[in-house]
């Protein structure tokens, strides 16, 4: 069995890639390094990432399958499966040979498994976007506590920066811990497992209370249906949500 | 009195109008204005009941010299009464806007003192957002009946929606029950509204016209309060559409929260009525069907055990069953249990390969009420028979169907949520009962 294995980032996993190519030999499976877990039968390459590779290859799908593609991989990229890489590497590798059909492919075991992944990132960048609470700090930063599985953050930045691009704000995601930095002017990201956080603003505690207020007000009780209301808000969510946190 | 206070007197005032969404208009951000707003709605929290909260729905005041009979605000009513000032409302408004708790404000009112006087505060109110903080999120306001046309056009170009409640399914019920409200001061506000709407659409091509309500309007109409057959109030709501432009016709089963007598008493409307007539109303706008097709003279009323799609197809036999892998776009969203979203991935998926029924599970297509009404690559699903009494039977069997889905009317509750506002696709599937 032969096992390459990356640094992890989608460079990485695009020279992958390129590796194939120029050594005609399809490993049967792509993993991070830092998650490889040792079996006998394994064969181990380590692929080193090359940027000028990468952008070969990135280009060419670009080129060969489409931006949409590139999309795509973007997108999946971000989901949090030990198997993405495998998965997207078989995808890429069948669109090069197929072009655009590839996007019509949502059922082959080549196509499904990465629809899905695809479907389930877009799910939860959807959620970030309706979920996320800010809180207004003392220095007048706006901050975003959030845990998403997948890494969204980088897929949920332009529209938080173009509809509060009058206030600077961060969004972080506690499990990946990535931060997305908006400071008016644009946005970036920052790995980080520390944050020094300023007290909440004056403001902030009145209009939590006020919102829990609105909350608790709006529901009929008659129409009391926790289920429901479970199903399309998971719970997984509560923790970082203002008005369900103490529920 | 705080502010704190009156903002749960007028959200307890207001949680009875069913409207939420924040949907029908796109309007990109600007540098340096707050806010934007997205054609498809976005919803931000879902309530005890489970109903979306995507816009901060409140009353400017609960004071209200009318006495409709079904309304828990009416003058007769003994309740808490409160006024938010514009600037309260406005300030409430953008605190939760930048805290991403809402896409907007819906905004209502009580008659205090008259139409115009309400109307004047919700225009202030509106003003300051718009104005003063240049507020570009969603706001959807409720047109008063009987205030003057100058001000519901005032208040047309503030806002995204604006609407009329129909409130009742007929003007017999009307008359009964809102003795304050004409049915001619609710089609008046709706007809400005819609002649409104279409010139600004005339106007659109000309850069920095005004634009009046740009996400038209909406109305609502209370359920099971009187005694209007399904079948009356889908001819209503489809008459509706056609002569007054609505992007939406709301229902709200009733709640009972009046002691008149001409209303039922004790427990509330079953929701399932209110689900089906969701159901009905998406297949009329959504996939052509008339109202006719859904229930007519003979049977008048929606089938509580089995969606209106299932209903009609039952009915149409001869239509089926039809191939999945040769069908029309058209024909593939009839079938009960494919929606839009489904005859679209068929249609897609297909491109690439000859679909069996394990595909058809790969594309998460519904097939328990789907696999009666197909055929695929020439079969009809080993076991089965396509024979109408039998598929009614399979269908209604509460054995046969998983547990969300089983319907008791009246007891289990099958979802009161604002469909539109819902992703886009959990709301077909919300509507095609497929969830
Ligand atoms: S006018 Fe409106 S607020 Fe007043 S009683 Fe009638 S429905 Fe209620």
């Amino acid at each position: 069995m032969l096992t390459y294995t990356y640094d992890g980032t989608l460079e990485g996993l695009l020279c992958c890639i390129f590796v194939i190519y120029e050594c005609h030999e399809v490993p049967d499976e792509i993993v991070e390094e830092s998650q490889l877990q040792f079996s006998f039968d394994q064969q181990l390459r380590t692929i080193e990432t090359r940027l000028d590779q990468a952008d070969r290859v990135w280009r060419g799908i670009g080129r060969r399958i489409g931006s949409g593609a590139q999309l795509k991989i973007r997108g999946v990229f971000l989901a949090s499966d030990p198997q993405k890489a495998t998965k997207l590497c078989r995808w890429v590798l069948k669109g090069f040979k197929v072009g655009k059909r590839i996007y019509a492919d949502i059922t082959s075991e080549v196509g499904e498994p990465v629809e899905a992944l695809y479907r389930r990132v877009a799910r939860e960048q959807n959620q970030m976007v309706q979920f996320a609470r800010f809180e207004q700090k003392e220095n007048g930063v706006w901050f975003a506590r959030i845990k998403p599985e997948h890494s969204v953050v980088p897929l949920i930045m332009d529209h938080f920066a173009a509809r509060f691009n009058i206030q600077p704000f961060i969004i972080y995601d506690e499990r990946h811990h990535l931060a997305g930095i908006y400071d008016r002017q644009q946005w970036y990201l920052a790995q980080t497992g520390e944050l020094n956080l300023p007290e909440d603003s004056a403001e902030e505690i009145r209009y939590q209370e006020l919102w829990r207020t609105f909350y608790d007000a709006i529901a009929i009780k008659e129409r009391f249906n926790p289920k429901l209301r479970q199903n399309l808000l998971p719970k997984r969510f509560w923790g970082n949500m203002t008005e369900l946190q103490h529920i | 009195m705080d502010v704190n206070e009156k903002l749960e007197i007028l959200t307890d005032a207001a949680k009875y109008d069913v409207a939420c969404t924040s949907s029908g208009v796109d309007r990109a951000s600007r540098p340096g204005m707050l806010g934007s707003a997205s054609c498809a709605g976005i919803c931000h929290s879902f309530a005890a009941d489970g109903r979306c909260i995507s816009l901060l729905k409140v009353l400017m005041t609960n004071e209200c010299i009318y006495d409709c009979a079904y309304c828990t605000n009416r003058a007769s009513n003994d309740r808490p009464r409160a006024s938010f000032t514009p600037q309260e409302l406005a300030d409430l408004t953008i605190g939760f806007y930048r805290r991403n708790y809402i896409e907007g404000l819906f905004l209502s009112s009580g008659v205090s003192h008259s139409p115009d006087h309400a109307t004047e505060q919700m225009c202030e109110a509106i003003m300051l957002l718009r104005e003063t903080y240049r507020f570009r999120g969603y706001i959807h306001a409720k047109a008063i009946p009987g205030a003057s046309p100058e001000l519901v056009e005032r208040l047309g170009l503030l806002v995204d929606r604006l609407s009329v409640n129909i409130e009742l399914p007929s003007e017999r019920s009307l008359k009964l029950l809102a003795p304050n409200k004409a049915r001619r001061a609710i089609l008046g506000p709706m007809a400005q509204i819609r002649d409104g709407v279409a010139q600004t659409k005339a106007l659109a091509r000309y850069k920095g016209a005004p634009r009046f309500a740009p996400a038209g309007q909406s109305t609502q109409m209370i359920v099971g309060a009187t005694p209007e057959t399904d079948h009356q109030i889908l001819n209503l709501s489809s008459a509706l559409y056609r002569s007054y432009d609505l992007r939406r016709v709301f229902f709200s089963a009733y709640i009972p929260v009046g002691t008149s007598e001409f209303l039922p008493q004790g427990k509330p409307a079953p929701l399932a009525r209110e689900h089906r007539l969701y159901q009905a109303d998406w297949l009329m706008r959504m996939y052509g069907f008339s109202v006719d097709e859904i229930v007519d003279e003979a049977h008048p009323d929606l089938d509580p055990l089995i969606d209106p799609k299932c209903q009609w197809a039952l009915r149409h036999l001869d239509f089926f069953p039809i191939e999945v892998n040769t069908a029309t776009l058209e024909e593939l969203m009839r079938v009960p249990g494919i929606g839009t979203f489904g005859a679209r991935k068929i249609v897609r998926a297909r491109r690439a390969a000859r679909l069996s029924y394990d595909d058809l599970k790969l594309l998460k297509i519904v097939a328990r009420r789907a696999q009666y009404f197909i055929t695929c690559g020439g079969k009809y699903r080993a076991g089965l028979r396509f024979d109408g009494a039998e598929i009614y039977r399979a269908l209604t069997s509460t054995l046969s169907l998983p547990r969300r889905q089983r319907l008791d009317p009246g007891v289990t509750q099958p979802g009161l949520f604002d469909f539109d506002a819902l992703l886009p696709v959990e709301a077909r599937k919300a509507l095609t009962g497929q969830f």
